[in-house]
């Protein structure tokens, strides 16, 4: 990438933080400190950029600069230039943890551009899919959603080519490696997302120790750098189950909270087909309340469906007129599928690959499950917090999300093991962070920064 | 305190294990091959000269077919026949590449060097990259 493509394409990411931070900016709590709104910023906008790259395309710049100028409008009306939000970083006691999580993240990010730098074009998903999709958005011209059916999985969602499109169109060329970069910026909203919420919520070492496993975590960095969705899908898991604690946690129950987890959870179904059932097992998770508390969730429901409504009506829109049949479930007989079902030997492989591939996804040198469990039996379990609905929720989205890949894995027509062993450790990686942020809000609050640095 | 000093060591344990792990992923992308080795820009350097050829006699030439040796000799294409296929399709964008030779113009995809083999009676050639790659146009394309 040269240095001028390199400045559009810095361009191209501010225009979507910023779209990003004002529209997070309108939806949190007004006390809300500005780094937690910073944190959820870039995800909101890359969600954001890309329906708009989707629906409108062509004019892509021009609604951009439409919807700016009207945020900023009423972000100048409701708000006065202060730092006031940024004063609790300035009194914090940066602990020694903070600097060399601030090396790691560095060292880790220079890595991942050299591989890309290497790579540009990705590796076999990066340009078979994704960039093949990208490509077609941004010059099939007016028949690219019959074009685009000459790629593969022309049924995947298009929130990942629509970023990179909107990031090829300030570039002004379809520059190979803005598609790695585009990779390395979700892996990073994901670490800062999972780091943000547990400092929030937790304290700021084990917001650093929990970002240092993501972080530290080398298949999910490669993946990240090699262009393929599994990381994006990952953040915006991640992000949903984030705003879903931080919505529960405060009293005031902030609707913009429950309402932004929506717009990450149709985000999520918006990138890779696998969040379609995240999607709706979120739902299904926030609505199971209702019969004990009926108001609460009526009030909880009715703001994730608000979020909801944009992404999934771009969903809902792609399913109908362009995606052709998913490859799973295109011409399948109810006989296959009963044989498939009624095969013990399948449900016995699927286990042993969970078990297997469970313990060495990450592709870790130094497996950091151990340490995490002891970490946590060492500094102790907040068992108030295992007892919220938040983290009940957050537990059992994850687990039905397993459930449902579980199913898929039963039923499929490709050859059990070929799919087993090219997917799995990505299905896992889904819902890595998300298990990094529930195990990190179970751990008691007294562990401070001093303990550590 | 022996409770503090553990929980000082965990920590320190999962810092030390993500440096670790780093250290190896890094090690990894140090002996990654250089850029202009990687498959796919290898694929995009031999293609170049076609699409300018395209761009400058058949601008509008949208869907082009795919021959190899392997397919003109009637044999069914193998794993890295199928790759070198898919990867071109991708460099192609937005031109749609189809198998076969039955598409107003074709690119036959030769390993350089080696002798091209008899190509189809309703195929001419119209431009050689010298590269492995070679455009052919069909006899009665006006």
């Amino acid at each position: 990438m040269t240095p001028r493509d390199l400045i559009f394409f810095t361009l191209a990411i501010l225009i979507a933080g910023l779209i990003g931070y004002l529209i997070t900016d309108r939806l949190c709590p007004r006390n809300y400190p500005r780094w937690m709104v910073w944190a959820l910023a870039p995800a909101t906008g890359f969600g954001i950029c890309s329906l708009i790259v989707f629906f409108f395309r062509r004019p892509m710049t021009s609604v951009e600069a439409m919807l700016l100028t009207v945020l900023l409008f009423f972000w100048f009306r409701s708000h006065r230039t202060s730092f006031a939000g940024y004063r609790d970083i300035s009194i914090w006691r940066v602990p020694i943890l903070a600097f060399v999580f601030a090396m790691v993240l560095g060292w880790s990010v220079g890595s991942s551009v050299i591989r890309v730098e290497r790579y540009p074009n990705g590796l076999t998903d990066g340009w078979a899919i994704w960039n093949s999709h990208a490509k077609y958005m941004a010059a099939g011209g007016k028949t690219w959603a019959q074009d685009i059916q000459n790629t593969f999985h022309p049924d995947y969602p298009l929130l990942l080519p629509g970023v990179v499109v909107h990031a090829w169109r300030y570039i002004g060329n379809n520059s190979p490696d803005a598609t790695g970069f585009v990779g390395i910026l979700f892996e990073l909203v994901a670490v800062v997302v999972l780091a943000a919420t547990l400092i929030k919520l937790r304290s700021p070492t084990i917001g650093l120790l929990m970002a240092f496993v993501l972080i530290g975590s080398p298949a999910y960095v490669v993946y990240a750098a090699s262009e393929y969705a599994d990381v994006p899908l990952s953040a915006f898991v991640v992000s949903t189950i984030a705003l879903i604690c931080l919505y529960e946690s405060d009293e005031s129950k902030p609707p913009g909270l429950i309402a932004l987890a929506g717009f990450m959870a149709g985000c999520a179904a918006w990138t890779k087909n696998e969040g379609v059932p995240f999607a709706m097992v979120t739902v299904a998770v926030l609505l199971a309340p209702i019969f004990w508390s009926p108001s609460a969730t009526v009030r909880r429901v009715a703001g994730f469906a608000a979020g909801l409504a944009l992404p999934l009506a771009a969903i809902v829109y792609f399913k109908l007129t362009i995606a052709p049949p998913n490859d799973l479930f295109d011409n399948r007989t109810s006989a296959d599928l009963l044989a498939k079902i009624s095969d013990s030997s399948r449900y016995l492989l699927i286990l042993k690959s969970y078990i297997r591939i469970g313990w060495t996804f990450g592709g870790w040198v130094f497996n950091p499950f151990l340490p995490i469990l002891a970490f946590i039996g060492l500094a102790g379990v907040d068992r108030s917090v295992m007892r919220s609905f938040s983290w009940r929720a957050g537990v059992a989205i994850i687990v039905m999300l397993q459930v449902g890949y579980f199913v898929i894995y039963v039923i499929t027509p490709l050859e059990l093991n070929y799919h087993l062993n090219s997917s799995m450790d990505r299905l896992l990686m889904h819902v890595w962070p998300g298990c990094l942020l529930l195990a990190g809000m179970t751990v008691r609050k007294q562990v401070s920064p001093k303990t550590i640095s | 305190m022996i409770r503090k000093t553990l929980l000082w060591l965990v920590g320190a344990a999962l810092v030390i294990g993500t440096f670790w792990n780093l250290h190896i992923m890094d090690s990894a992308v140090a002996g990654l091959e250089p850029r202009g080795e990687e498959d796919v820009t290898v694929i995009e350097n031999k293609y170049l000269p076609i699409e300018f050829e395209l761009i400058r006699s058949y601008p509008n030439a949208k869907r082009i077919g795919y021959v190899t040796a392997l397919t003109l000799k009637g044999e069914p294409p193998d794993p890295l026949d199928d790759l070198r296929w898919a990867q071109l399709r991708y460099v192609m964008i937005p031109r749609i590449l189809v198998r076969g030779a039955g598409e107003p113009f074709v690119i036959g995809s030769f390993k350089p060097g080696d002798s091209v083999p008899p190509i189809p009676d309703n195929l001419v050639q119209i431009y050689d990259a010298g590269t492995g790659m070679i455009l052919y146009k069909q006899k009665k394309t006006p």
